[in-house]
């Protein structure tokens, strides 16, 4: 698989034709492809050690959610998208997934609800009602534990506390 | 708790739908990268000698908090938790409720007092779902994987929106902060339970260090022009909002009182948590 392959696969929502990402894409052919700004970057944390990652976004179409290349040292380690717009039913070509784990969707925590088809570089994500795709990742095709030990970026979710704080009236 | 949700409708949710549709009802993005870099030079200025990160900027680390509710909530199952979550939050946090647990004895997680407060908490979010995901849609702020979701809906009058202006200054020092944890201490503190130090190494420590730049900030003329930004009247010496924050602050000023500030800091900022006491 290509790097240009392997994004045109994950651009089209083509689960079929999605193998992965090629090791070693650049953090600039990801960029460029999909028409992200590399120099305008967050920091977050990745995989159970909690490892230092970065990420830019891109807005691609069928993606509603926009698109995230998650990168170290130049190097892409996974891209992830979310709400894609695709049929649910082209799930079924892909047989039983590796793995299946728990994500966050906002306030939600969906259980078992990432399917992880680790060997051909794929993770689903779908509802809890199991009738919607709300995320897709591609990364370098590796196995179930390294996935789920060094791939998941950290999901929590935190909100600014109103109830007590004098500062939300006027001065 | 009703009543409560009413207020808190009123407070940050009526209206805001219809809001959204109207044109110029926005905080420009422009403006809010240029407050967010002034967070960003504030931190800096006080713990660049530790650790600094990438800028919080629009469309990658900074998104719009509506956009991004509108999104999740065409799920039927987020609306639901996200009503639950809405009601459990003024259940625990608000200080009516708590005045309340306090003047009965309750505990709210004990068989009695729990069969009670479910029984609320269902009616609320029977007779208040609507509302209840109005005011998710609206709360001010929230960060999920590492992104910052903000509001930004423009006040009334030019005094409230500075105002706005310098809350937002407030919240990014917050916000910027959590994404200068070190990989170290974060493991360390994710393994922890809530009630076993991890709310405080993560929010208090963060509330601790908001505080400790908020309170070195020079208010000075060229900020208040770059935080303020159209609104800035330089006649006007606007007064500062005070920040809140999280209560957990005092128990991460606590920890600072026991193994020293300097080595709360070699911890976040350095990974180095055997100087508060943890193992990597």
């Amino acid at each position: 698989v290509t790097a240009e392959s392997a994004l045109e696969a994950f651009v089209a929502r083509d689960l079929p034709r999605i193998e992965g990402l090629p090791e070693g894409m650049t953090l600039k052919e990801a960029a460029t492809t999909l028409g992200a700004d590399p120099a305008s970057f967050g920091r977050w944390f990745i995989g159970e050690a909690q490892d230092e990652v970065f990420y830019t976004q891109a807005d691609v179409p069928g993606y509603e959610g926009g698109v995230r290349i998650w990168f170290r040292d130049g190097v892409v380690l996974q891209v992830t998208g979310a709400w894609p717009q695709m049929d649910i039913g082209a799930l079924a070509a892909l047989g039983d997934p590796d793995d299946r784990l728990d994500f966050r969707m906002d306030t939600l925590v969906v259980p078992e609800g990432e399917r992880v088809y680790a060997a051909r570089g794929l993770a689903v994500r779908l509802n809890r009602t199991e009738d919607r795709v709300v995320g897709l990742s591609v990364f370098p095709p590796t196995t179930p534990a390294l996935y789920r030990d060094a791939l998941r970026p950290a999901d929590d979710y935190r909100e600014v506390a109103i109830d007590d704080e004098p500062w939300l009236g006027e001065p | 708790v009703l009543g409560l949700v009413e207020g808190q409708f009123k407070r940050i949710a009526e209206g805001k739908a219809v809001e959204r549709t109207k044109p110029d009802a926005l905080f420009d993005w422009a403006h809010l990268d240029a407050v967010a870099s002034r967070s960003k030079a504030a931190t800096d200025a006080v713990f660049g000698k530790f650790a600094t990160g990438p800028p919080l900027a629009h469309g990658v680390s900074i998104h719009d908090a509506w956009d991004t509710k509108v999104l999740e909530l065409q799920d039927v199952s987020v609306q639901d938790t996200s009503a639950t979550w809405r009601v459990n939050k003024l259940l625990t946090g608000n200080t009516d409720v708590k005045a309340l647990d306090r003047e009965h004895g309750a505990i709210q997680g004990r068989g009695p007092e729990k069969a009670i407060v479910d029984r609320v908490r269902a009616a609320v979010i029977v007779a208040k779902r609507d509302k209840l995901l109005e005011i998710h849609k609206a709360w001010p702020a929230f960060a999920s994987g590492g992104v910052v979701n903000i509001q930004r809906f423009k006040a009334a009058t030019a005094l409230a929106n500075r105002n706005e202006m310098w809350k937002l200054f407030h919240t990014v020092v917050h916000e910027y902060l959590h994404t200068l944890e070190h990989s170290r201490y974060r493991a360390y503190q994710t393994k922890l339970g809530q009630q076993e130090g991890s709310f405080t190494l993560r929010e208090g420590v963060v509330e601790y260090f908001t505080h400790t730049v908020l309170d070195g900030v020079a208010y000075d003329d060229p900020l208040r022009v770059a935080v303020e930004g159209p609104f800035h009247d330089p006649l006007i010496k606007h007064p500062i909002p005070p920040y809140g924050g999280y209560a957990e602050r005092t128990n991460a000023e606590k920890l600072a009182g026991l193994v020293g500030a300097r080595n709360v800091m070699a911890a976040f900022f350095l990974g180095d948590v055997e100087k508060i006491g943890g193992k990597g």
